[in-house]
């Protein structure tokens, strides 16, 4: 197990956020953890399916196709192919990262990496419909191409920085 | 009331029962991959087991204390850099539930007066920089690769609401 020191000190915390609301206000205390319990509870299905996917693509999906790719010797081209399809669907972020992590364990370039999470948890293509019908058809036209150069400025920033901080 | 969630909690598991079926049969044809799946699988979910409790802890206090009413309040008027800020600070505090909730919100604030930039920062925040994604990016991810994104991310966003008020009003202003 890598790094347990981050994982005791944020349910530290956490747990210690939750008894301050807790000794404040009891009923709000308890009301937290049933509706915590509840959003994870009907997210769970998807967490597992998820994780499922995730062992069978790293099993069928060798580390070598995936950094020929959409490592740094791909260039531009996987780059671009990764941003326009995470833009399609939004994923939970809780969701995206275990994805993200096991991409860049398997020799993904930061910036498709980045790309990735930024594309697939804010970029919607596939809701534009129901953003349409609360927000008109503006709101979402702007917000989603917005977005998307945002994720791509995110992603390539980002592979910058990381490859000159390491 | 309880026959209703009860019904509802059993639809929500069918995709997983088809997601295994269709893995029983895959492992069927291929039983040799078997092994390093479940071993990838199991590394994924014990990491994710770790922060587990925090995230249930954190779902369930930002669901109690940010309630819609508190977006509203503190919303309001707010103009300027200070209500971008605020509106940033807001969106990534309401990581809970499904994102398509932020449509009808973003729609509610917006009809009561909001800035367009303010809606705009406050969606893209809510999917883009949640803290409760930010405690599993960096669980995940590490703090080099979060903190660039992070702070990438949370700037950009609000550059990206200022413009889109720009484009969303600029039909309009020219006469």
């Amino acid at each position: 197990m890598k790094n347990l020191l981050f994982p005791i000190g944020v349910n530290g915390v956490v747990f210690l956020v939750w008894l301050l609301l807790l000794a404040k206000d009891r009923k709000k205390g308890m009301l937290a953890v049933r509706t915590g319990w509840e959003t994870i509870w009907s997210m769970l299905p998807f967490i597992l399916i998820i994780i499922g996917l995730i062992g069978i693509g790293s099993s069928f999906v060798n580390p070598e196709s995936i950094a020929r790719y959409l490592g740094d010797q791909a260039g531009i081209k996987g780059f671009l192919f990764v941003s326009l399809f995470s833009s399609l669907l939004q994923i939970p972020g809780i969701i995206a990262f275990p994805i993200a992590a096991k991409l860049y364990e398997s020799g993904a370039a930061v910036s498709a990496v980045a790309v990735f999470a930024c594309a697939s948890t804010m970029a919607s293509i596939f809701t534009f419909p129901l953003e349409m019908k609360y927000l008109g058809r503006k709101f979402p036209v702007i917000r989603i191409g917005l977005t998307y150069i945002l994720c791509v400025v995110v992603g390539l920033g980002t592979g910058v920085i990381v490859h000159l901080l390491k | 009331m309880k026959h209703t969630t009860k019904k509802k909690s059993s639809r929500k598991f069918f995709p997983l029962i088809i997601f295994c079926l269709f893995a029983v049969v895959l492992f069927f044809f291929y039983p040799d991959k078997l092994a390093p799946s479940i071993a990838s699988s199991w590394e994924s979910l014990s990491q994710f087991a770790l922060i587990f409790p925090a995230i249930i802890l954190l779902m369930g206090i930002f669901t109690v204390m940010v309630t819609p009413r508190v977006i509203e309040k503190n919303f309001g008027k707010n103009t300027g850099f200070y209500g971008a800020l605020k509106a940033l600070a807001l969106g990534s505090l309401m990581s809970t539930g499904p994102f398509y909730l932020s449509f009808p919100m973003a729609k509610n604030l917006l009809s009561k007066g909001a800035r367009v930039s303010a809606v705009m920062i406050f969606v893209s925040a809510w999917n883009g920089v949640g803290v409760i994604a930010e405690i599993v990016e960096l669980h995940f991810m590490g703090i080099v690769f979060t903190a660039t994104r992070f702070i990438m991310t949370s700037t950009l966003i609000l550059v990206l609401g200022y413009a889109a008020e720009y484009l969303f009003f600029e039909g309009k202003s020219k006469k």
